[in-house]
Formats: structure tokens, C-alpha cells, sequence
């Protein structure tokens, strides 16, 4: 986790880039830091593994080795740790996936760099995937607000499509791209939902054809998602079995 | 709100589904536990939303005992789900008597009756779109828009993961709009995902 400019506290997914194939980063990550970061981490980790619901402030503290006092100190209650928890995850996702599309030539690059950046957290902190996919709804209001923020600011990405379309093509509403994302986040939301899901590598080339299709149609978009099926073959060597 | 209103949706759905499977009057059908189970439940989740549901207040709720809930159903969710598909039910019916009765546009009428609905019905919208999400039990709605989809489409092998893109990203779009007191504008979404739909849909 690192101070940032932005939020007071922001949780890092992905401690020094080289993530993958790390599954005990996230437990390192819970036992370094200053005891509110670790208290945060473990929250999120908590909430991915069991539910939110399911899990008490002692839960929290015990995957912390933190004390009650340590976190009453930072926390009145186990809503406000996991929607401050919630809030600094979401935008860290959300860092790690604009800050790579932002970086590639152009849109369609950008897409599939954004879905590549995705499933890698899926595959490399399923827990806080979890946490951030799935437990907005449980955790009441603020975090389905945040959600909601997280799902408009991807829109603005997606939707910059539309000041390319080629001229002769049909004026697309404004509200095409909000359906699209959220469309995109319910194949990753039913994915995780399912008692036994394939790789999270397996949705990438899905979630690359049907961001670009409904923009560029549907020749563009499998050319988009032939290459993506490609990067994510090349994911799960690079990742193991 | 009067609760005698409000479910007024929910109870005739209640009432309708065992009436056709089962040939009961319906009068029977509505003193059947079970139904009053689900609509007690449906009425609490309403109220206090999923989380703050306990099987108490659903048992309070529909004036039966906490053992009459246990023989009907095994668990909060296992009840909450029978009262999920129903409403996912209930949209669906709605959808479909608007695609019988449409000329051209099918698609967009039938999806437009359903925000409809649920522009009508808040605590129906609640159930189906949000809490269920906060129960875990399905797809937060997207079941209903799935089979208008597919029925729309007469398309028996219609991508699977399509139909699902297109039918969460709508009901995404409405919860938002129902979280948010923007119930009025549910409708307008109609013709922009039927409009996506087209794209998707077409492999």
C-alpha cells in the first residue's frame, strides 16, 4: 500500500509490479505496513474469502495480528473499515486498469490492455477480486456508490469510441457504453459466482469481442479478440497451470 | 407506504404461479404456507433490505410459526431465491404479453414493459435488481432480460454469454437508475439495448 496524492490511504494490488504467480503477496502485504493499511488489506481479504456478511471485526484482527484497540483507533465499526478498504482497492484497480490503456497506441490496443490488466488481478489477488466484485452490495450504500463511480469512470474509456466511428455509421446514444460495462462486469461477476469457474484468463477474449463489437462491429472486434486469445494463452503459460 | 398496496404485484404473482401448476382455487393457494412464507419474506427484505432480514421477522411477517418456515424452506436464502424467481417471473410476463402484442420493434416494447414494471412496482425492482445481489442469489435481475433476449431473438443457440452482456449491463443500468430515485427514467434504456442487443447478438 502507498500514500497517495488522491486518497489518504491506497491499497496496492500488485507491490512492486511483479505480482503474478505471487499468491502469498497479499499475506505478506497484511503482515508489513502500518497497522491501518493492514488492517484494510486484511479486510478486503477477509470480506473475498467468506463474504462480507460472514465476517466479524475479529476476524479482521486476527488476519492482522492487530489488536481490538489497534482497531478502534482507526475504525468505528466493521462497515467503515471495509468501505475505507473498498474505496482505496477500487481505485487501485481502476489505476491498474486505465494506467495501461491510457499507455497503448490507441483504443482498440487500450481495450485489450485494460481486459488483460483485469484478469490478471482476477488470476493474482482472486480474494480482493472478490471483495471488490462482489461484496460492494452486502456492505450498503457507500460502496455501491463507489461501485457505481468505478463502472461510470471505465464508461468514459470505452465510450471514447464514439467520436471515431466511421461517419456513415448510426448515431450511438450516450447510454450504449453504461450497458456495455456493466454488461462486461456481470461476465466477470457471474464467473465468480460459479461454484467451480474456468481460469479468469478464459474471459478475456469474451470481454475484448463485446467492449469492441458494439463500437466497431463484428469483424473488428474478433480480429481484437484472436489477439486477445492469443495474449491469454501466453497469460496462462507465463502464470502456470 | 401501505404494504396492502404495495405487494398488491407481488400477491398476484404468488397467487397465479400454483394456480396453473397445481389446478388449486386460488383462494387456497393464497392461505398456502409456503406463499405466505415468501411473501413475508419479500415484504421484510423490502423493509430492512436482505441483510437485515432474520427468519423471525419473515415468520412475524407472514403469521406463521418459526417451524412452519422450516418445513417450507431450509435456510434464508433457500427462500429468498423462491421469491427471486418470481419476480424474475413476474418481469418476464410482463415482457412477453408487450412482445405478443407489439408490431415490429418486439425486442424494445418487451423490455420496455418490463422497466415498466419495475418503474411501478419499487419494492419488486428492489428485490429482483438489488438485494438479490446482496444475497448472492442470482444475477441481480439479469435472469428476466436473458429470456426476453432469447425469446426475442427465436434464436434456440443464441450466444449464451451475449444474451448475459447485453441483459446484466441493462439491469445494471436500471438498478442504478432505481438506487438512485430515478425510477421515471427505467423506460428510456429500452430502446438503447435493444438496439445493442442487435449488435451483440449478431456473431
Amino acid at each position: 500500500m502507498q500514500l497517495s496524492d488522491t486518497h489518504p490511504v491506497s491499497l496496492e494490488l500488485s507491490p512492486g509490479g511483479g505480482w503474478i504467480n505471487r499468491p502469498p503477496a497479499a499475506d505478506q502485504r497484511v503482515r508489513t505496513g502500518d497497522p491501518e493499511r493492514r488492517l484494510m488489506e486484511a479486510m478486503l481479504l477477509v470480506s473475498g474469502e467468506r463474504g462480507y456478511a460472514e465476517i466479524s471485526v475479529q476476524t479482521v484482527i486476527s488476519r492482522a495480528k492487530a489488536s481490538r484497540n489497534t482497531f478502534y483507533r482507526h475504525f468505528s465499526d466493521k462497515e467503515d473499515c471495509f468501505t475505507r478498504a473498498y474505496e482505496a482497492g477500487m481505485d487501485e484497480l481502476l489505476r491498474q486498469i486505465i494506467e495501461p490503456a491510457h499507455r497503448a497506441d490507441d483504443w482498440l490496443a487500450g481495450v485489450r490492455a485494460g481486459a488483460t490488466a483485469l484478469v490478471r488481478v482476477l488470476e493474482a489477488e482472486p480474494a480482493v477480486a472478490r471483495a471488490l466484485l462482489l461484496e460492494a452490495f452486502p456492505a450498503g450504500r457507500r460502496t455501491m456508490d463507489k461501485r457505481a463511480e468505478a463502472m461510470r469512470r471505465i464508461a468514459a474509456e470505452l465510450d471514447r469510441a464514439r467520436s471515431q466511428l466511421p461517419a456513415e455509421s448510426e448515431p450511438m446514444p450516450a447510454l450504449t457504453s453504461e450497458i456495455v460495462v456493466g454488461g462486461l462486469e456481470s461476465l466477470v461477476r457471474l464467473h465468480l459466482q460459479e461454484s467451480s469457474p474456468p481460469r479468469a484468463i478464459e474471459l478475456l477474449p469474451d470481454l475484448v469481442y463485446f467492449a469492441i463489437n458494439p463500437y466497431l462491429g463484428g469483424e473488428t472486434a474478433g480480429e481484437q479478440a484472436a489477439i486477445a486469445r492469443a495474449e491469454a494463452d501466453r497469460l496462462a503459460r507465463e502464470l502456470g497451470a | 407506504m401501505d404494504p396492502e398496496h404495495s405487494f398488491d404485484d407481488l400477491h398476484l404473482a404468488l397467487a397465479r404461479l400454483p394456480a396453473g401448476r397445481h389446478g388449486l382455487p386460488r383462494e387456497f393457494v393464497i392461505q398456502n404456507q409456503r406463499m405466505r412464507v415468501m411473501t413475508g419474506m419479500a415484504q421484510v427484505v423490502a423493509e430492512r433490505g436482505y441483510q437485515g432480514t432474520s427468519i423471525a421477522r419473515v415468520a412475524a411477517a407472514a403469521a406463521v410459526s418459526r417451524r412452519t418456515f422450516f418445513e417450507n424452506f431450509e435456510s434464508k436464502p433457500d427462500c429468498f431465491r423462491a421469491v427471486y424467481e418470481l419476480a424474475v417471473d413476474r418481469i418476464v410476463e410482463a415482457g412477453r404479453e408487450a412482445m405478443a402484442d407489439a408490431n415490429g420493434q418486439r425486442l424494445s416494447a418487451g423490455l420496455e414493459a418490463a422497466l415498466r414494471l419495475l418503474e411501478r412496482q419499487p419494492e419488486l425492482a428492489q428485490i429482483c435488481l438489488i438485494e438479490s445481489l446482496s444475497a448472492k442469489v442470482g444475477g441481480g435481475g439479469l435472469e428476466a432480460f436473458v429470456q426476453l433476449l432469447r425469446d426475442a431473438d427465436g434464436d434456440a443457440d443464441s450466444d449464451e454469454t451475449a444474451l448475459r452482456t447485453v441483459s446484466g449491463g441493462l439491469a445494471d443500468a436500471a438498478r442504478e437508475r432505481i438506487r438512485n430515485g430515478q425510477a421515471a427514467g427505467l423506460a428510456e434504456l429500452a430502446p438503447v439495448a435493444a438496439a445493442l442487443a442487435a449488435r451483440q447478438l449478431r456473431h
